[in-house]
């Protein structure tokens, strides 16, 4: 069963901090009394490196409350890659003979297949984690977590269409049996069906990002231009696609102020400073780390 | 005879919208705009007449005019 627990996703350009802000804010929400699970799918995750610990496939303890994964990409592909081969293999029996399915083992590599095992990781966490109140999501850099946000929309458009032609197909069948004499004639069409299931899904996986309730995006940056202007850009692209509730955070700064104006456009955008959480190796001195960074979390969280 | 002709009728019309439908979903393979990996891959299992289909209108690309004719019954 699927948690009822929030998602915190932080996302940002590589190098902000990203990972290091995901541990505290798990660290954090665990103090609290929650259980909390941080996950990292960046396929570049470096998780492990600032426990200074090794992270077992699956879940990890870290301490009261907090679990860490370090989420494997190749693993989720593989899995649903095999599904589709086991079903290819029952259907064209014959290609076995010759080994053709060998080949399709080229399918790993087609474009788009990275987002989807994002997609699949997630909801296969999410689905394996029924008591977690908070997941925090450690994102891969911009341009991957843009197409992971972007994936459910962008397949409901050709859903959609697809649905609509076997509609119509289907409508036609139902004439033909009718004028064959099959009054009651009932049209069974297995791609449909198909179809409709990805539509669900995809449906529900939309909702959960675009509900401010359930779920909330923090995207990190730092002083600096570079990782501001693709901060902002990434909020903009967010709201485009109906999620709203995207948070700056100011991390590697001594700015006080916790809105801070955007040079370029001259708004005042609503972010969060974090002094000096910098990619480091933390150890097992998490508890020492947050306690110098409590009071910004607590802003954060409130 | 009507009944033949409308029956006719509409199953070209079947196979046109399942040819379409297969380009749209495997269209990728002539070089078409693809949907997501994701739903190709989760449609493909269950296509296996339609590639069939496709691959029988591709024969037809070169006179479809000559199919059309023939598919409605028409004298010219």
């Amino acid at each position: 069963m699927a948690s009822m627990g929030r998602h915190i996703f932080f996302t940002g350009k590589g190098g902000v901090g990203k990972s290091t802000v995901s541990l505290l804010a798990g660290k954090f929400l665990a103090r609290q009394g929650y259980i909390t699970k941080v996950t990292s799918l960046d396929p570049a995750h470096n998780t492990a490196d600032i426990l200074d610990m090794p992270l077992e496939h699956g879940s990890n303890k870290i301490s009261p409350g907090l679990w860490a994964q370090e989420v494997c990409l190749d693993d989720y592909l593989k899995a649903y890659l095999n599904s589709v081969e086991k079903e290819m293999k029952a259907r064209y029996q014959y290609t076995s003979a010759f080994s053709f399915t060998d080949h399709f083992s080229a399918f790993k590599y087609s474009p788009g297949l990275e987002e989807f095992a994002l997609v699949r990781a997630f909801e296969t966490i999410r689905q394996d984690a029924a008591d977690v109140d908070y997941f925090i999501w450690d994102m891969p850099p911009t341009g991957l977590s843009l197409r992971f946000f972007q994936y459910p929309k962008v397949s409901l458009v050709w859903l959609e269409k697809l649905a609509e032609i076997r509609s119509k197909i289907i409508e036609k069948q139902s004439v033909m049996a009718k004028i064959q004499g099959d009054k009651d004639a009932l049209v069974k069409d297995k791609l449909q069906d198909s179809i409709h299931g990805q539509i669900a899904f995809f449906k529900a996986f939309e909702a959960l990002l675009t509900d401010s309730r359930q779920t909330r995006i923090l995207t990190i940056t730092n002083d600096e231009s570079l990782s501001r202007a693709e901060a902002l850009r990434l909020k903009k692209s967010l709201s485009e696609l109906d999620i709203k509730h995207c948070d700056l955070v100011l991390n590697r700064s001594n700015k006080v102020a916790n809105d801070w104006v955007d040079e370029d456009s001259g708004r005042t955008v609503k972010g969060f400073v974090l002094p000096q959480c910098s990619e480091q190796f933390i150890g097992d001195k998490l508890d020492e780390y947050l306690d110098m960074h409590v009071d910004h979390f607590a802003i954060i969280f409130k | 005879m009507q009944r033949d002709k409308a029956l006719a009728t509409l199953n070209l019309e079947i196979t046109e919208l399942e040819n379409v439908f297969t380009l749209l979903v495997l269209g990728q393979f002539i070089g078409f705009p693809a949907p997501p990996s994701s739903v190709s891959l989760e449609l493909l299992p269950l296509m296996d007449k339609h590639l069939h289909i496709m691959l029988n209108r591709s024969g037809y690309a070169s006179d479809p005019l000559a199919m059309l004719v023939s598919q409605l019954n028409m004298d010219i």
